[in-house]
């Protein structure tokens, strides 16, 4: 049985849902396909005098979300910087989408770019050179957004609308708060049964 | 009701507070795990009412024999919203309890107004008025806006329903329509939300925080995550 999990490295949520997932993948040897998803991020709306009803609470919870967010970050020693501007993602997008390679170092090593370092990930220079610093093979071809399709037609497929993602045995789970019942379901699929699915 | 004049915002030594809202099926989903927690730790919540404005944020919809007949919703509202009650069903099935979609958005203010009077009248009776209410709504089997329901369902409770009737419509509504007021304000957006040590946190994936804070944070911080139990037979 397989994982599929959508990320996107601007995400905060996808970020911190590195540690836990990584930890799932090792404790029960679960196959995972990672997909790239590119997500929006709101940014903190700037509050104005005469704020609708809707306005006041998207800005309320953009706010309580980012606190939250930090507050998760700080409590596990995870250093977060969040952007003061949306930014995109999609040329690292595009190139976890073109790997052919295991991309996990590389998906590490973007999300610290990110939100560790605040670098570009719409930058094909930075993209370049997050790809080489972690061995792998760099060519042009991985900043193209060919696979891309692909992959939103798979998450559309699936229901994903936000990430991260977790899609296993039908389910979608979007959240790493999920991560209980991943476990249960990834432990309740024994080698034999997955070999008949 | 003096309580409810109290700042909104719990600071140490105050109670936890938890608000929630009858129409929400994330707030159904966290009843169980959050009474199971005050039983754990030997403590009572201080539980408060939040009338979800739904329309302003999210849009309105009306179903008629499950067809979508009025909405105003965007197609990535509508794909939120279906998702978050999928999610809440599955859950809650785990609980044993059913969950049907809604055909309309709620007026839940009365049932609201019942978590004030229980709190106020029998707060050990809370867990039983909740426990009246919240499955057969989600069965689709309580009308929530009529105050008479609301009265069967805290006299199912145990809890003495004499003047609830005026309460609803008096002070009980004034301290109901003060405390929405005051929610935005105070960083308060939707349910279920737990109020903590200056801590503002919405959902029940924030439960195992909150433990780990009452019991005077032992060991590392746990990850937001919502615990399970495991499924139950016979849905009710």
């Amino acid at each position: 049985m397989m994982l599929s999990l959508f990320i996107d490295f601007k995400s905060p949520a996808a970020y911190l849902a590195m540690k836990p997932t990584l930890n799932l993948i090792a404790s029960t040897g679960l196959a995972v396909t990672w997909l790239p998803f590119a997500a929006k991020q709101p940014v903190i709306p700037i509050e104005k005098h005469d704020e609708t009803k809707g306005e006041t609470h998207r800005r309320v919870r953009a706010e309580q979300r980012q606190q939250m967010h930090v507050l998760y970050a700080d409590l596990s020693n995870t250093e977060m910087h969040f952007p003061t501007q949306a930014t995109s993602t999609d040329l690292a997008l595009n190139v976890l989408a073109n790997l052919t390679q295991d991309p996990t170092a590389f998906i590490a090593r973007a999300f610290s770019a990110y939100w560790v370092q605040e670098q570009d990930l719409n930058d094909p220079a930075v993209v370049e050179q997050l790809v080489r610093e972690v061995g792998l093979p760099f060519t042009a071809e991985l900043l193209l957004p060919t696979a891309m399709d692909a992959c939103l037609d798979q998450a559309l497929e699936k229901g994903v609308f936000d990430v991260p993602a977790f899609v296993f045995a039908d389910k979608v789970f979007i959240g790493r708060e999920h991560m209980p019942w991943l476990r249960e379901l990834a432990t309740s699929f024994t080698p034999q049964e997955d070999a008949q699915t | 009701m003096e309580h409810y004049t109290s700042p909104l915002i719990a600071s140490a030594g105050q109670p936890v507070i938890v608000y929630i809202d009858i129409k929400s099926p994330y707030a159904f989903v966290a009843l169980k795990p959050t009474f199971a927690l005050e039983r754990e730790l030997g403590v009572l919540f201080d539980w408060r009412p939040l009338t979800l404005d739904i329309p302003s944020y999210l849009g309105s919809a009306r179903k008629q024999a499950g067809k979508v007949v009025e909405s105003t919703r965007s197609a990535s509202q509508w794909t939120g919203v279906k998702y978050a009650y999928r999610d809440a069903r599955r859950y809650v099935e785990r609980q044993g309890y059913i969950l049907k979609g809604t055909e309309k958005i709620w007026d839940s203010s009365i049932a609201n107004i019942g978590i004030l009077w229980a709190v106020e009248h029998d707060r050990d009776k809370l867990e039983a008025y909740l426990e009246a209410v919240y499955p057969r709504f989600w069965r689709r089997e309580l009308d929530i806006e009529d105050a008479s329901v609301i009265v069967r369902c805290l006299e199912e409770a145990g809890i003495s329903a004499t003047g609830f009737i005026e309460f609803q419509q008096g002070i009980g509504r004034q301290v109901h329509d003060q405390l929405q007021s005051q929610l935005h304000t105070n960083g308060i957006y939707g349910v279920p939300t737990y109020v903590f040590d200056q801590h503002i946190l919405f959902g029940r994936e924030h439960l195992p925080l909150l433990r780990w804070h009452l019991l005077g944070k032992p060991g590392d911080a746990p990850d937001m995550a919502y615990e399970i139990s495991h499924p139950v037979q016979g849905a009710k």
